[in-house]
């Protein structure tokens, strides 16, 4: 089967708590096909399966069915860190991708080996430094001042700012964000969420990004999909995102999902 | 004068034998966050087998190295355990120690294997050297194999593979997500420990005369007492600082042991008071919060 | 003239005076005695309390001139060397170890020394190479083993049983000391025709089921002075009683709970022996020329209602004998 996208989902289905009283249906055919390069900003209420979708792509759960090629390779039953080589993640809790209790250049350096083997080397050199240096000064946050600091010490906006040069050091084939500004506040949101896009758009990193914000959906990226119920009710490529509004971009959920759409959050953020 | 002399003495000499269990302590427990209870079982091991070498006949070096490598196959049977089997970590620690016990009676074919009339490690060595017997021989070559481990231990920490370890035990999920097999790391670094904490009981077994199955009893509560100790009486940040406070701890530890004894206090306490000295170290993240409610 | 030889005697019997009472401070040399135990029980204590009963009864008071130095390892191996070398520090003319692990820890920390090392509740000290032989020790070191008069207990045995076939045991086999006992009582058995079998344990919790799995292959059960199978005594009563097997032990204080009878080395005398041999030594003898012995103060103790619950009765000759007859 020959096609270049970077990575195809073919009728992802995925349950929890089967077979009790609890069971809920997370992922319900979910089938997509991301191109090399997009940007895709991915919406939904709370339940629809964005994250899910996202740590199936990872590996932490394996489907009940379906399959997930990345670039022509079936990689559906891949254990986590078997994938991990081609993925770059940045999560919703800013503590989940450092290591606190080292430092800022032994985080990088280990973010730098992503997917290879680590042996007796030592970890940072003079060489490895300046290429530090120069990766966080893009940031414009002074870290690359403070490559000895432990991370214990910096804030949660730091901790993610370097999360995301962690992920993207390596230059990884698909980045996922889950989430990752709605932990900080406003101001450091948007400076992270520049940042984000700067990088990206730079390096031009095929990326999936969860968000709960639908203006920040809108604003950035060049596809937009919505999630209802474990499916992807909504795919919009950049011309039709463009001249959306957020209120439009509720009539056509529901009138897609045959509902009302239920996230105060979401709704709140229409300025 | 000669009082106080003769406890530092006492407290150095027992305070670095013991100090390559403290360090395999620290290993498990604080870096990669894994309270391993094998050391009640490896420390004796490693007493076994070197004092069972030595008395039938064998070399003394080669006695140590082999307890290091019965140390480094105990520490892999409880990573296997906890690893593949999926046995949790306290369990896993435990099955080991308790089958080291029968393991360890095996070796020594019965409870005590004396070697107050065969060579060790010190008697060879201050041969060599001309040097004649006593404390503080034993002080100077504990001293420079202790420097050795920590030079050898400081770099090993420094190394890609080393902060994949260190990485396993602050943020599993993290490194796990960067590629590292987190299983193989922690049966690494199990295998250093437990093999240091043999090495602690071939020393310990050689400097004292004898190697005795009791001889394991209530090790991780005073290497825990000791980490903590040192973590505390001298904080440091860079790694090699830390490792050397930790011996600091171990010394300490058994400076307060020398004392009390000295002071003619009773040893029935001590294990109650070195437990509950560890009660209140680790609790003391958890009393700050209680005081911060109030 | 007069008043000249008068201050001249004066301080001739001062000088005089002087010297004698120089001399006699001399004499009056304090001995400095550690005594190093691995923990508390009361065989062990007795010990304890005899040596420091019969070295007063030979004229060294504590506090007069005897200091002692009293410590307890309390089980820890490493307060046990710590002990080991304070002592030695310390500079003590006698350590008396109480225990193997006690015993061996000095020894080795008073090398180099020429502190004087008295051993006791020490079952073979050969073994153990705190000693070379036991005729002549040499060295420094003497003292007394604890090892029971196996012997005389299968005697006693035979007095009570004069048909016994098979002898049952329970025994913990990482005890070096028992492992030499069970060895004795194999030989001693076997030369007398009769049969042993064995039930081995690691801790007490296996005593009982251990004690059952003798039940009907046995016609006598037989406990060695093992730490193991003694403090878990009440539940091989339990299962002799239950089953009418007489039980006997090697232990005196096992008799008081549970057991028919016993002939042992009391350890009060073992301690009173080696009192005695302390004083030898300071009188001038060499540790090294006195041989390392037994006790030599033997203790038959009766539990003749133990005997009843187990279905049989003390012979008449072992019930006039009796030092101690105990148990209700």
């Amino acid at each position: 089967m020959e096609n270049n996208f970077l990575l195809r989902i073919e009728s992802l289905k995925k349950s929890f708590y089967k077979g009790t009283a609890d069971q809920v249906e997370a992922l319900n055919d979910v089938r997509i096909d991301i191109r090399e390069h997009d940007f895709i900003t991915i919406v939904g209420s709370n339940g629809a399966g964005k994250s899910t979708l996202l740590n199936m792509i990872a590996g932490v759960y394996m489907p009940d069915s379906g399959r997930i090629y990345l670039k022509n390779k079936d990689i559906t039953y891949y254990p986590e860190y078997h994938r991990a080589k081609y993925l770059g993640r940045v999560y919703q809790d800013p503590k989940m991708g450092t290591a606190t209790h080292m430092t800022i250049e032994e985080n990088l350096s280990m973010a730098l080996l992503r997917g290879r083997e680590r042996g007796f080397k030592l970890g940072v050199n003079k060489k490895l430094r300046e290429l530090f240096y120069e990766r966080l000064s893009q940031l414009e946050l002074g870290l690359e001042k403070r490559l000895n600091a432990m991370i214990g010490t910096l804030s949660g906006g730091q901790r993610q700012a370097l999360t995301l040069i962690m992920a993207t050091i390596s230059n990884p084939m698909l980045m996922l964000f889950d989430e990752h500004v709605s932990s900080l506040d406003p101001r450091t949101a948007e400076l992270i969420l520049n940042l984000t896009d700067v990088i990206i758009n730079r390096e031009k990193i095929t990326t999936l990004m969860v968000t709960h914000n639908m203006e920040h959906a809108l604003k950035y990226g060049n596809r937009l999909v919505m999630m209802h119920m474990g499916r992807i009710i909504l795919d919009l490529d950049k011309e039709k995102k463009s001249n959306l509004t957020i209120s439009k971009l509720i009539h056509l959920f529901e009138r897609a999902a045959g509902e009302h759409f239920v996230d105060d959050e979401a709704l709140l953020s229409e300025t | 004068m000669e009082a106080v002399s003769s406890v530092i003495a006492i407290s150095l000499r027992q305070g670095l034998a013991y100090g390559f269990l403290v360090l395999g302590v620290y290993l498990t427990f604080k870096v990669l966050d894994f309270p391993d209870l094998t050391v009640d079982g490896s420390f004796p091991l490693g007493g076994a087998i070197a004092a069972t070498f030595i008395f039938r006949g064998g070399d003394p070096f080669l006695g140590t190295v082999l307890a290091v490598g019965g140390g480094v196959i105990a520490g892999l049977m409880t990573g296997v355990l906890h690893t593949r089997l999926k046995i949790n970590k306290l369990l896993s620690g435990i099955l080991a120690m308790v089958s080291l016990y029968s393991i360890n009676l095996m070796i020594m074919g019965r409870a005590n294997v004396s070697l107050l009339r065969t060579t060790t490690i010190y008697r060879t060595t201050f041969k060599f050297f001309n040097i004649q017997a006593g404390a503080i021989p034993v002080i100077v070559f504990l001293a420079i194999f202790t420097a050795l481990i920590l030079a050898l231990l400081t770099w090993f920490l420094s190394t890609e593979l080393g902060f994949a370890i260190r990485a396993t035990g602050d943020n599993e999920q993290m490194i796990r997500g960067l590629g590292v097999n987190t299983n193989n790391t922690k049966l690494i670094c199990l295998a250093i420990s437990n093999g240091l904490v043999a090495l602690s009981g071939a020393l310990v077994a050689q400097d004292q005369g004898f190697s005795d199955i009791g001889m394991g009893v209530g090790m991780i509560i005073i290497g825990l007492a000791s980490v903590i100790i040192g973590e505390v009486v001298f904080p440091a940040r860079r790694m090699p600082l830390i490792l050397l406070g930790i011996i600091g701890g171990s010394i300490i530890y058994r400076l307060l042991i020398s004392t009390a004894l000295r002071l003619g206090l009773a040893p029935t306490n001590l294990k109650l008071i070195t437990a509950i000295l560890v009660i209140i170290a680790l609790s003391i993240p958890n009393i700050r919060k209680i005081f911060q409610r109030a | 003239m007069k008043k000249f030889s008068l201050i001249l005697s004066v301080i001739l019997v001062v000088i005089l005076t002087l010297s004698l009472l120089s001399v006699s401070c001399a004499k009056q040399k304090v001995y400095k005695i550690g005594i190093t135990q691995i923990v508390t029980h009361p065989a062990l204590d007795a010990l304890r309390e005899g040596f420091k009963e019969s070295l007063a009864a030979e004229g060294y008071v504590a506090d007069k001139n005897v200091t002692y130095i009293e410590q307890n390892a309390e089980g820890d191996m490493a307060t046990n060397s710590t002990i080991a070398q304070t002592l030695v520090s310390q500079k003590v003319d006698v350590i008396l170890g109480i225990s193997t692990p006690s015993t061996m820890a000095v020894v080795e920390a008073a090398k180099g020394t020429d502190i004087v090392i008295l051993f006791g509740a020490v079952t073979d000290p050969v073994a153990a190479g705190i000693i070379e032989n036991t005729e002549k020790p040499g060295g420094n070191i003497t003292g007394i083993n604890d090892m029971g008069p196996i012997d005389k207990h299968i005697d006693l045995i035979k007095e009570f049983m004069p048909d016994v076939k098979t002898i049952g045991t329970v025994y913990n086999a990482g005890e070096p000391n028992s492992v030499v006992q069970i060895d004795i009582l194999k030989k001693i058995a076997s030369a007398m025709g009769i049969n042993l079998v064995e039930a081995t344990v690691s801790t007490t919790a296996d005593v009982q089921a251990a004690a059952e799995s003798l039940v009907g292959k046995v016609d006598t059960i037989y406990i060695v002075t093992d730490n193991t199978a003694v403090a878990a005594f009440d539940a091989i009563v339990g299962v002799c009683e239950a089953n009418k097997i007489p039980l006997f032990a090697a232990d005196p204080s096992s008799v008081e709970t549970g057991a028919i009878a016993s002939i042992g080395p009391s350890y009060k005398g073992m301690g009173e022996d080696l009192g005695k041999i302390a004083a030898r030594i300071f009188k001038g003898e060499k540790p090294g020329d006195i041989p390392s012995t037994g006790g030599s103060k033997f203790e038959t103790v009766v539990n003749p209602k133990a005997a009843e619950r187990m279905g049989i009765t003390v012979p008449q000759a072992v019930l006039d004998r009796a030092d101690k007859v105990v148990g209700e």
